[in-house]
């Protein structure tokens, strides 16, 4: 049985838009408590010929940020400041009464220097050092929709396709080949059929499905939530199929929808056709690891995220207990904590290993464990480390073989076809988290503005003036589109900073958008001028047009220079 | 009968243990429990095994329980051995009477106190998992009463030998309060251990009242954290003292796993020693086994297939050939690892099954109900304990899950094995000496979730490779946990007893 563990790696746009407590520092935070230690892991991993096929995908909103100039002297600022806080911190601590806290800050100077030497030693490219590992064989780098927009909701399949094909494009540019698999965004699928998600939105005939959008983009497959797979209905592979989410073929059906396996690979059916793959995420495997009650993080050893002593804000306390409180948390002991993640690496293998012995699929069986990549490191500090002793651990398991997406695809395509219901890997498993009365009105503005974007772009596109006008009105509908600003405003985390970022770029394109639908050479010139300001903040995605082409002209496809 | 009584003594092997002048030493034992009279757990077969054994090795042996109300359920015929006495437990004079069991008369000879306030109540020692409020003088009374019908009912020299703390005031009795005169010179007193976590702590005022003089009550003899500790005084008072494995020997010597009496463990020395229970073997071996669907063999397991298949269909899960099925029997109490099983969501929704036999504490029984009925398919339990049960979760079961937080020797791990039931359990106790990772179970030392999961995920894959698993089977169903051993080694204690008393230790 074939093992994928399937890593997201994206963060919204921030660079240039604040530093802390919201903007670049997410940047530079994930950077040196996931990416970095990641690749730090998986070097190690490569060095002791340990296989660890990690299926990891950038958003290319995240590659393109990781790849900006300005990132690396963020980061080392960062890790300075930090520094800065390491010198300062013993005087403190001395003063405070709490010497017993002192070798722990040794432990993150230590640890910090050794990150920036890293950095140093990749000439701060970490989008290179991590296309070093694929061109090895060691990994495989998937794709995602340019700025990880909420593929079934945005009105227009222009915005898909371009979403896709720009994702496509910036992924050919950054990492050298053009991506198999697909990061779909939230895990968010939406079947081929008529759409009609929230009273106001503009009225659209019959859709196609996200899976031919994917297609159409150059993806084999994507990810996708177990309770998508398990209530689809299935399919002889290419049996003929009405279109539609309500299509019947129940004299097809060939089990009961709870019985199907999440440890296989299904085709995706659309208009009787399969042609991209659907990976199923395993419940089992993924709540062991995600679960902050139930699951590893919340051992008692590892460190506490939540407190960090000011100022300088370093962590230095452990979980401690459940529901321990945070006046109450103990000293970190990196060494104890270093022996637990090795406990659960090695329990994460036997959980895969029990699990390949259980369910009874012979060698075509997959299990596939998807995560948030920031989750290992960032939220859960000793992440990376768990996730080397889990490959190591693999390794002593015969009926477990650890693969990319591609690497088990190749050798068992889909053999069963089934068709999908909409959904996504939010709290409900549907589209609430990013849809619902908090968020609808990011919808309500940003819909009029996706049709008024796309109804002035073939006009636009054919003169030459107003190319920088469109390409920056580009990168603001992508912008406004990702899904991280409704996601952070259902969860009422930092509403204020999503809302701002939202509103702020829809106004932008709205200017920009005004600017074309005008086309008077003087407004033209006030965009330029506009544009020119914007691109200087909003620094991404620096060749869109030819993507922008082929959204419109309904291929997807943009074929390689 | 008395025909076949004389042709079975005739028949006996020589006495092991005699005395410098030639005397047969016989044993005496006392105990709380006796299989079949009385049971909750696996003290009585452990005390009846012994006695049973150590008869057929050749000793005479005489074991007295008390008259509980289950003892008349099972014998209905008993008969009294003499008139009722009276016996002074500290300012009361109680009357107790000896009874005797006629059912048989090739073995130990079982004498019961009766004492119709005491022990003639639905339950042991409590109800509804309430204890009585009266123990102490309950187990007073039957400690003494059993030491004053002792010089009319067993010819000195003998042994005796004193099982947990419900007992353990014979031996304090009788070398620290009524003195050894009336049996004729030291009698040799050996204590045994069978579940160190039960100790018999009650408060300081119970000294008087049962008898027993302020001067013990000191840090050197009963007194424990401001109680009077019943087990550190038959300790103290004993020659000997036997605790039920070895591994169980060197934990009870640790502050972690002395139960509060380490030092007590530790200042014994070496009359402190280790011996594995065993198991009647003529019962648990799954070719002789009456009670199982079909008998079978490691080299013929068609019948343990069929039996699965009789498990499958007793608890209502469906009759799957190739699933894993995973079994567990005992009470149904935290030590068993209860609570570690219960967390262990990713092995109980795995494609396996699980039966879980016996009762207990509440919280327990609630939790396994309801795990049942949410996987009616996959698990299920039967809370009534019955020893027919037993014997066919142990022939359909694959693998047997023991996480027990603490286990001083465990007889189901062996009848398991006997069965190839492979088991799943903690490196502790009994456990640690009865099974060998990977060659007859799956061992694992943390209590925790992942520790007892990753093994159980072990033994899973190991079950995935049948050839392998059948090679284990048949190695685990070899092994040999026969009583015989165990009684050979009690002589040898029982040696260093006469010998250690005989010197006035």
């Amino acid at each position: 049985m074939d093992f994928v563990l399937a890593l997201h790696s994206h963060l919204p746009y921030v660079l240039h838009h604040g530093r802390w407590p919201h903007g670049s520092d997410w940047l530079t935070e994930a950077a040196v408590d996931t990416y970095l230690p990641l690749l730090e892991a998986l070097r190690a991993l490569e060095d002791e010929q340990v296989p660890a096929p990690v299926t990891i995908g950038f958003t290319p909103v995240l590659a393109n940020q990781l790849a900006s100039p300005d990132f690396a002297t963020e980061l080392e600022a960062f890790i300075e400041q930090r520094l800065v806080a390491c010198g300062e911190a013993p005087a403190s601590l001395e003063a405070s009464g709490d010497r017993h806290l002192l070798p722990l800050v040794e432990y993150w100077r230590t640890r910090l220097i050794r990150l920036r030497d890293l950095f140093r030693a990749i000439d701060h490219d970490v989008i290179a050092a991590f296309r070093a590992l694929e061109d090895a064989g060691r990994i495989e780098i998937i794709g995602s929709a340019a700025t990880h927009g909420f593929l079934p909701l945005l009105a227009r399949d222009e915005s898909i396709r371009f979403q896709l094909g720009l994702g496509a494009a910036e992924h050919r540019r950054l990492f050298g080949k053009a991506p198999r698999g697909c990061w779909l965004p939230e895990c968010a699928y939406r079947p081929r059929g008529p759409w009609n998600p929230w009273p106001g939105a503009p009225r659209a005939p019959l859709r196609r499905g996200i899976d031919e959008h994917l297609a159409d983009a150059g993806f084999r497959y994507f990810f996708v939530d177990a309770h998508l797979a398990s209530a689809g209905r299935p399919l002889g592979l290419y049996g003929d199929l009405a279109t539609g989410p309500h299509a019947r073929a129940s004299d097809r059906q060939l089990g009961s929808p709870s019985r199907r396996s999440p440890y296989r690979a299904y085709g995706v059916l659309s208009a009787g056709r399969a042609r991209a793959t659907a990976l199923v995420r395993d419940p089992r495997a993924s709540s062991q690891v995600w679960s902050r009650h139930e699951g590893y993080p919340g051992d008692q050893a590892y460190l506490e995220f939540h407190k960090m002593r000011w100022p300088g804000g370093l962590k230095l306390w452990r979980v401690t207990g459940d529901g321990v409180d945070l006046g109450n948390k103990q000293p970190y002991d990196p060494a104890v904590a270093a022996e637990r993640a090795r406990v659960h690496g090695g329990h994460f293998a036997s959980l895969l290993g029990g699990i390949a012995a259980t369910q009874g699929r012979g060698r075509d069986g997959v299990v596939v464990a998807p995560f948030d990549t920031e989750l290992f490191g960032h939220w859960w500090f000793e992440g990376p480390d768990f996730l080397a002793c889990a490959y190591r651990a693999l390794a002593e398991h015969a009926g477990v073989r650890a693969v990319t997406g591609t690497e088990h695809l190749t050798e068992h395509p889909a053999r069963t076809g089934i068709a999908m219901p909409s959904g996504s890997w939010g709290a409900e498993g549907d589209f609430s988290m990013w849809l619902n009365e908090r968020t609808a009105w990011t919808w309500l503005r940003l819909w009029p503005l996706e049709e008024a974007f796309w109804d002035v772009a073939a006009r636009a596109l054919a003169d030459p003036a107003a190319h920088r006008v469109l390409a920056q009105a580009a990168r603001s509908l992508l912008l406004a589109q990702s899904s991280d600003w409704q996601f952070i405003i259902s969860t009422g985390a930092v509403v204020d900073y999503a809302e701002r970022r939202f509103s702020g770029h829809c106004d932008d394109l709205e200017r920009l958008v005004g600017a074309l639908t005008d086309g008077s050479p003087q407004r033209l010139a006030a965009g330029d001028a506009l544009a020119d300001e914007l691109a200087r903040r909003d620094d991404l995605f620096p060749d869109v047009l030819p993507s922008l082409r082929a959204a419109l002209d309904g291929s997807g496809v943009q074929v390689p220079g | 009968m008395t025909a076949s009584r004389a042709a079975a003594a005739s028949s006996r092997p020589a006495p092991p243990l005699v005395t410098d002048g030639g005397q047969a030493v016989s044993a005496v034992h006392l105990t709380a429990e006796y299989h079949p009279f009385a049971r909750t757990g696996g003290m009585a077969e452990a005390v009846s095994g012994l006695a049973e054994f150590q008869y057929r090795a050749g000793l005479d042996v005489s074991v007295f329980l008390p008259l509980y109300r289950t003892v008349r359920d099972v014998d209905p015929d008993l008969h009294p051995v003499g008139s009722p006495f009276t016996v002074q437990v500290g300012p009361r004079t109680e009357e107790a009477r000896i009874f005797r069991s006629a059912e048989r008369t090739d073995g130990p000879r079982v004498y019961f106190i009766e004492h119709r306030e005491y022990f003639n109540r639905p339950g042991i020692y409590g109800e509804q998992a309430v204890d009585y409020p009266d123990n102490a003088r309950r187990f007073a009374l039957f400690a003494l009463a059993a030491l004053s019908a002792l010089p009319r009912l067993v010819k000195p020299p003998f042994v005796l030998h004193a099982h947990d703390w419900h007992t353990a005031l014979a031996p304090v009795y009788l070398r620290g309060v009524l003195g050894t005169e009336r049996f004729g010179g030291q009698v040799p007193a050996v204590m045994s251990i069978h579940n160190p976590g039960y100790q018999g702590h009650f408060p300081p005022e119970v000294m008087p009242d049962l008898g027993l003089p302020w001067t013990l009550y000191n840090w050197q003899q009963l007194e424990w954290y401001g109680k009077a500790n019943f087990l550190k005084g038959g300790l103290v008072f004993s020659d000997c003292a036997v605790t039920v494995s070895p591994t169980q020997a060197l934990e009870l010597r640790t502050p972690g796993g002395g139960f509060g009496l380490h030092d007590v463990f530790t200042g014994m020395g070496d009359r402190l020693v280790g011996i594995l229970n065993g198991i009647d073997q003529s019962v648990w071996t799954p070719a002789l086994d009456g009670q199982i669907t079909a008998p079978y063999t490691a080299t013929n397991l068609e019948g343990k297939r069929r039996c699965k298949a009789a498990l499958q269909r007793s608890f209502g899960l469906p009759q799957r050939k190739r699933v894993p099925l995973f079994g567990m029997t005992g009470r149904l109490v935290a030590q068993k690892g209860l609570d570690v099983i219960l967390e262990s969501r990713a092995l109980l929704e795995l494609d396996a099954q699980f039966v879980f036999l016996g009762g207990g504490e509440a919280k327990y029984e609630t939790a396994l109900v309801e795990l049942a009925q949410s996987a009616p398919d996959r698990i299920g339990v039967q809370l009534d304990f019955t020893d027919r049960l037993e014997h066919r979760l142990m022939a359909g079961a694959d693998l047997f899950l023991m996480p027990s937080i603490y286990e001083p020797c465990g007889l189901t791990q062996m009848r398991a094995q006997r069965y190839g039931a492979l088991p799943v359990a903690r490196r502790v106790g009994g456990l640690a000496d009865t099974i060998e990772d990977e060659v007859t179970g799956f061992l694992f030392d943390a209590y925790d979730r992942e520790a007892f999961e990753t093994a159980a995920f072990r033994a899973l894959e190991r079950f995935a490779d049948q050839p392998r698993w059948q090679a284990m089977m048949a190695e685990a169903m070899a092994r040999d946990f026969s009583w015989e051993r165990a009684a050979s080694r009690y002589i040898d204690v029982y040696r260093d007893a006469v010998r250690l008393a005989g010197k006035g230790a």
